[in-house]
């Protein structure tokens, strides 16, 4: 049927199905800023303004909108303007991933020409139709705001995100000490902020690093540009649609595909009778993939409500799940089993397959266990003035990024496969679909566009095989992207864990002996099972000095869909167990809970002896503590969320409503209590001797530089982090540096985004490669001006040759020789590429580090009980991390941010619940309900800076700590509230309620 | 969505639409709730799209408020008329049930007819004695006497402020010199469903401790609420309990 819309000021006319979405017409028609997040509309990526209000067009027919008018980002400014919302999202580092982005400024547009002068309410309000998984919504608010103001004709302040000179702050020292009372550069950023927090100096010791650049893909971002996986169409292409198990243990008899591969307009059906069955590990990790490996693209079993059965390839996707429904498939329902426990006695035995490989003890479902110890931990125990047993649940939860996974798959034109795909490990990818497929590496090319969001599910080998597979059997391009249900039943999760910990404590409130007992379901599969557990492990029992310890952990099979990599990897689960058990030693033994942790804590120097005893997944070896400022976070945490008033001894208690003035009681609202509650954390920066990342830079005709990384930024922002490591070392501005990532075919190798990794490790690469090319610009600059250069020097580069080199300068687009000329940077590539003794300036650089430094923080929580429902709300969260020097310190805040407000989820709400077939009860936003803009207590994310020394400019990581701390500090503040103790996460009103009533 | 449609039609008067919609059993109206359901039309061959009827308004007519039924759910939380009714229990209702977005699609016809998902729409209404005015199989508007008297409340619990409910609660209270003239108490875990008796109990009466213990017991003990991963049905039993004290009691509070 033909339709006319004004859309984006243009009359008109479309022709479309009468059961096509408007979100599907849309993005035929080039309007590639309106995303796919689910079907529903309850995620609002696809939003529009509708007659100029936002509204999402997954759920509607095209045919509605005739008649109408239609605006989305792309007609708001053409070419290369940026419209001021659009600006302002830029310049207020609320553009992380950026998937969420368009539907967000056009939800601003629309309030804004409503209201001009919008309250922070009506702005959370207007965002609130939008879920953003990776801001936390503060950057975006203010961006709303200082957006109003300059459309107002306001003069606003510059959006300076904070950050500090290196100098300013440390000195020319390049080895670690505790700086001298270093200004925060955090903050509340949910106004406009009328002054810039923290001024550049001339001094500053770094022109580009430490400060608030804006990310390099925000403008294409914010302009809704076609940057996404999905965001092409190719000629001939077929659409991907995957049959999943309606049971969670079955055997296939039979599998009958004739009647889907009859139906008009499909290319293809696979089922496991098809595919050659290749054992592998679907985790996107580094060579050998981590044991077990107990997968196969398709099997004759299933093991999970959701686990793949078949898959077909048609012309449109509806013919594609048509396809589905004509497939037979008859089951033998086997037992299953959903609880660890219950798994490990045997009597249902989920892999009984005899080509797994490396099950550690399959008749009793145990994938892998992890023991550990250091000095002798019974005796210790048995000795020590004070002992604890204490049992810790953590539960099932989903990553919930808002771009789903998806994929397009193509020979091209030298029959080789083509993939590109959503994911954070595109080495992984093409190394491991290898022999699924039977394609060699050489004819594999994985293509990473950029990301809607992963937080560790597309550290994962999802769906790339089967698309391929499916590539492979029609010789056409094929598109796969899983429905926001899939994400749900059959993508990847949080591993929920069952941590048992005992704790010996001298008198003076120092821990003598620690053991932590782990059993972590894995789900049907085991991937990420094992190196997930033995994160656990460490950072159970790595954050406080103990010198006898324990670790003894399984990995337990069970039906229940499968858990994998998720923002945290296990320490979230550790943290919470470990933060609980300090609060409430701190208790009972009178403590105040940041003294207990400051006495006991880690410091600079300190071995991390666990490190030692475990690998991940394989050797450890020895780790040390280099910088340390978790002093300074707990004192900074305490003082922005008021610490002090909770007193110490006697204030642990519940409130007393006969103590006046006790601000834990509501006049107004007797059944609400408040309490305050924090938790230290520590995690890791990178896996120590694994994580490997590479560059590439060379010189253009310009003066410019190309940086090619293998690193893969999901959003994070890392691209421009490591562009202002290179800028930095290049003494060029951020403009010049034009950097790309990531293609196999053109990128050199990195292991991928997880792990906490890239600003250390890849941004160690682009450091390295960087300094490579100084050599030679100052060789080249040297000839120019007709005197000696600086000898070419040892790789990796002396002290002394530094030094020599070091009189050399690389400052505002300028060699600048040690005699004080000068040669621009211009004049050297033109010479260098044209002139004479002809090259190209260019270098490549490999970084991995055997130290693994870890960022601390104190996370802080302020809540309210309600009493007589058992709600908790939480009113306020703040965060101090030391990631040592911030290389972006917006970004950074974003990060921290972000991490917090999916943390809340974690603790309060968020929960895959099943019922007892195993089927997955929240199956949509909607029911799973992820935090949004309009509910989001306050966040204040402050960066405590240190300087570490193995890290580019000083910096460690940032990224996953946010994840740790924020369910232990509001359980711990639910404790301070009211008294009740919950050890099972999540702290649902009833499980308080439960708590409450039975005394705690 | 599969390809099932074979007729769209977009009438512009509410007979033609019935017409259209008599004449194929596998016909629906467009109208969507604030938890739109998957694939919504998957048994559907004709669909009728009513967006040119002019059923969007909300008016004050002779004491009536008479609300289109394909008012969007944001129309209902802007409007003066609905704010000002029952101290805006209505309006509150809608902007709790879905984003901003999603009520700018959402219609009143669509939160009334939803089978699952937010019911405070749902309660408000059946706390005001809303009266639905169909055309045939369609639903034409809604009517709710204007009763400038009333005082309302409505108490919420969930996991978080957005999410969808646990348990609701909805008290509607007419009083004049201190004697409590009608009370209409609805609460919603997760179906609506009035306590008219336990209304009554009020009626005549002030709202003393011991008369609020007494409807709260009567509540509690007629409640039938269904439990779910969001609350058990015990706990949502109690849950009617404490909420339904506290929107009676502000609501009681307001008429004084």
């Amino acid at each position: 049927m033909k339709i006319y819309i004004r859309l984006n000021g243009e009359p008109k006319q479309f022709e479309c199905e009468r059961d096509e979405t408007l979100m599907s017409l849309l993005r035929r028609s080039g309007c590639w800023s309106v995303k796919h997040g689910c079907e529903t509309g309850e995620c609002g990526a696809c939003s529009i303004l509708l007659d100029g209000k936002i509204a999402p067009t997954c759920v509607m027919l095209a045919a509605q909108a005739d008649g109408h008018t239609i605006d989305t980002v792309e007609g708001l400014a053409t070419g290369h303007e940026a419209h001021p919302i659009q600006q302002a999202f830029i310049d207020a580092g609320a553009v992380q991933c950026g998937y969420c982005t368009p539907a967000m400024i056009l939800s601003a547009k629309a309030l804004i020409e409503k209201e001009p002068r919008p309250t922070e309410s009506q702005v959370r309000d207007a965002l609130g139709a939008v879920l953003c998984r990776c801001t936390g919504y503060v950057k975006p608010v203010e961006a709303v705001l200082r957006a109003a103001a300059i459309l107002r004709g306001e003069s606003v302040s510059a959006a300076d995100g904070g950050g500090l000179p290196l100098e300013s702050i440390f000195g020319p020292r390049s080895t670690a000490h505790d700086p001298e009372s270093p200004e925060p550069t955090g903050g509340i950023l949910t106004q406009v902020r009328a002054t810039p927090r923290a001024a550049i100096g001339a001094q500053s010791a770094t022109e580009v690093v430490g400060k608030s650049e804006p990310k390099v893909d925000a403008v294409k971002l914010a302009k809704g540009r076609p940057v996404f996986a999905d965001d092409i169409d190719l000629p001939g292409m077929l659409h991907a649609a995957l049959l999943t198990s309606p049971h969670a243990h079955a055997r296939i008899t039979r599998i009958d595909a004739s009647k889907a591969k009859a139906l008009a307009g499909v290319h293809a059906v696979l089922t496991h009778k098809d595919i050659a069955r290749v054992i592998y590990a679907s985790g996107g990790q580094s060579y050998p993939n981590p044991p077990p490996w107990d997968q196969v693209c398709l099997d004759s079993k299933v093991r999970y409500v959701g686990d793949r059965v078949a898959v077909a390839a048609a012309e449109t996707p509806e013919i594609a799940r048509e396809a589905l429904s004509l497939i037979e498939v008859d089951y033998e329902i086997l037992p299953a089993v959903f609880d660890a426990d219950e798994a490990m006695k045997g009597e249902v035995i989920i892999h009984d397959e005899p080509d797994a490989v490396k099950i550690m003890d399959a008749k009793h479902n145990i994938a892998q266990t992890v023991h550990a110890n250091v000095g002798n931990f019974e005796k210790a125990y048995a000795e020590s003035a004070r002992r604890y047993e204490r049992a810790y649940t953590s539960h099932q939860v989903q990553q919930a990024h808002i771009e789903p996974h998806v994929v397009i798959t193509w020979w091209d034109e030298d029959d080789r496969l083509v993939i590109r795909t959503a994911t954070q490990v595109p080495f992984h990818v093409r190394r491991m679909i290898a022999p699924l497929i039977g394609v060699p590496v050489k004819r594999i090319r994985v293509i990473k566009p950029r990301i809607g969001g992963g937080f560790g599910a597309k550290q994962e080998m999802l769906i790339e095989d089967l698309c391929a597979h499916l590539t492979v059997a029609t010789g056409r391009p094929v598109r796969f992207e899983y429905s926001r249900e899939l994400e749900f039943t059959s993508s990847r999760s949080r591993h929920p864990q069952k941590i048992e910990y005992r704790a010996g404590v001298n008198a003076d409130g120092t821990l003598n002996a620690l053991e932590m007992k782990i059993v972590e379901n894995t789900g049907a599969y085991g991937t990420h099972g094992l190196t997930v557990c033995t994160v656990s492990g460490l950072r159970g029992l790595s954050t406080y000095r103990c010198q006898n310890m324990h670790l003894d952990a399984k990995i337990v099979y069970t039906n229940r869909p499968v858990p994998g990599a998720f923002r945290g990897y296990g320490a979230p689960q550790a943290h919470w167990a470990l933060e609980s058990l300090m609060d409430e030693i701190a208790v009972d033994m009178g403590i105040d809970p940041v003294e207990l942790r400051l006495k006991n804590a880690v410091r600079s120097g300190d071995e991390l002896l666990l490190a030692r005893a475990l690998g991940e997944g394989r050797e450890g070896f020895e780790q040390f503590v280099g910088s340390c400022g978790l002093a300074d976070c707990i004192a900074q945490g305490a003082a922005a969320v008021g610490w002090d008033r909770r007193g110490t001894g006697g204030s642990q208690t519940p409130p007393n409503e006969s103590r006046p003035n006790d601000w834990r009681i509501d006049p107004e609202r007797p059944h609400i209590r408040r309490g305050l509650g924090m938790a230290a954390c520590m995690h890791g920066t990178a896996i120590a001797g694994l994580d490997m990342g590479a560059a590439s830079i060379k010189m253009n005709d310009d003066g410019s530089f190309n940086v090619l990384v293998g690193a893969t930024d999901l959003g994070t922002g890392s691209d421009t982090a490591l562009a202002q490591i290179a800028a930095e070392s290049l003494g060029v501005p951020l403009n010049d540096i034009i950097i790309y990532s990531s293609d196999t075919d053109f990128t050199p190798f990195d292991t991928g985004a997880y792990a906490s990794s890239t600003t250390y490790i890849s941004g160690g690469a682009v450091k390295k490669a960087a300094e490579e090319v100084r050599a030679q610009i100052f060789e080249r600059a040297a000839l120019m001006l007709g005197i000696s250069a600086p000898t070419p020097g040892p790789s990796p580069v002396t002290e002394e040759h530094r030094d020599r080199r070091e009189k050399w300068n690389l400052r505002d687009r300028q060699a600048i020789a040690p005699d004080g000329r000068s040669v621009e940077l211009s004049a050297i590539a033109l010479h260098s590429l044209h002139s004479a003794d002809q090259r190209q300036i260019m270098a490549t650089a490999s970084h991995m580090s055997y130290e693994s430094p870890p960022p601390f923080a104190a996370q802080y929580a302020e809540v309210e009980v309600d009493t007589e429902t058992g709600q908790v709300t939480v009113k306020k969260l703040v965060m101090a991390v030391d990631c040592g020097m911030a290389i972006n310190p917006q970004m950074a805040q974003g990060q921290v941010e972000g991490g917090l407000a999916q943390a809340l989820g974690y603790t309060v709400s968020e929960e895959m619940a099943f019922d007892d077939e195993g089927r997955l009860l929240a199956r949509r936003f909607g029911d799973y309900h992820i935090f949004t803009a309009d509910e989001m207590p306050e966040l204040q994310a402050i960066l405590v800076p240190t300087y570490e020394p193995s890290g580019p400019f000083g910096a460690k990581a940032v990224a996953e700590i946010p994840m740790d701390g924020v369910a232990p500090a509001v359980g711990n503040a639910v404790y301070h509230a009211v008294g009740a103790r919950l050890r099972d996460l999540p702290l649902t009103p009833e499980k308080v309620w439960r708590a409450m009533r039975s005394g705690g | 969505m599969k390809k099932h449609l074979s007729q769209y039609y977009q009438p512009v008067d509410l007979p033609t639409a019935q017409v259209l919609l008599d004449r194929n059993p596998r016909s629906a109206v467009i109208s969507l709730g604030p938890k739109p359901p998957l694939d919504p039309y998957a048994e559907v061959e004709v669909v009728i799209d009513v967006g040119r009827i002019d059923l969007s308004y909300v008016k004050e007519e002779g004491g009536l408020i008479r609300i289109g039924s394909m008012a969007p759910l944001q129309t209902l939380v802007e409007s003066p008329i609905v704010r000002a009714l029952a101290d805006g229990i209505l309006s509150d209702a809608a902007h709790l049930s879905a984003h901003l977005g999603l009520r700018h699609l959402a219609t009143l016809d669509g939160a009334i007819g939803a089978s699952e998902g937010p019911p405070e729409v749902r309660a408000a209404l059946l706390a005001l004695e809303a009266l639905p005015v169909m055309h045939g199989a369609i639903l034409a508007e809604v009517h709710i006497a204007a009763q400038p008297s009333a005082r309302g409340a409505m108490a919420r619990l969930a996991r978080s402020p957005r999410d969808e409910a646990i348990a609701v609660a909805c008290a509607v209270v007419e009083a004049s010199d201190g004697v409590c003239r009608r009370a209409r108490l609805v609460a919603a875990s997760p179906a609506p469903q009035r306590f008219e008796s336990a209304g009554r109990m009020l009626e005549g009466q002030a709202l003393k401790p011991e008369r609020l213990d007494a409807i709260i017991t009567a509540v509690m003990k007629e409640a039938k609420p269904v439990g779910d991963y969001r609350g058990s049905e015990e706990y949502r039993r109690a849950m009617i309990g404490v909420l339904m004290r506290r929107a009676l009691a502000e609501a009681w509070r307001k008429t004084g």
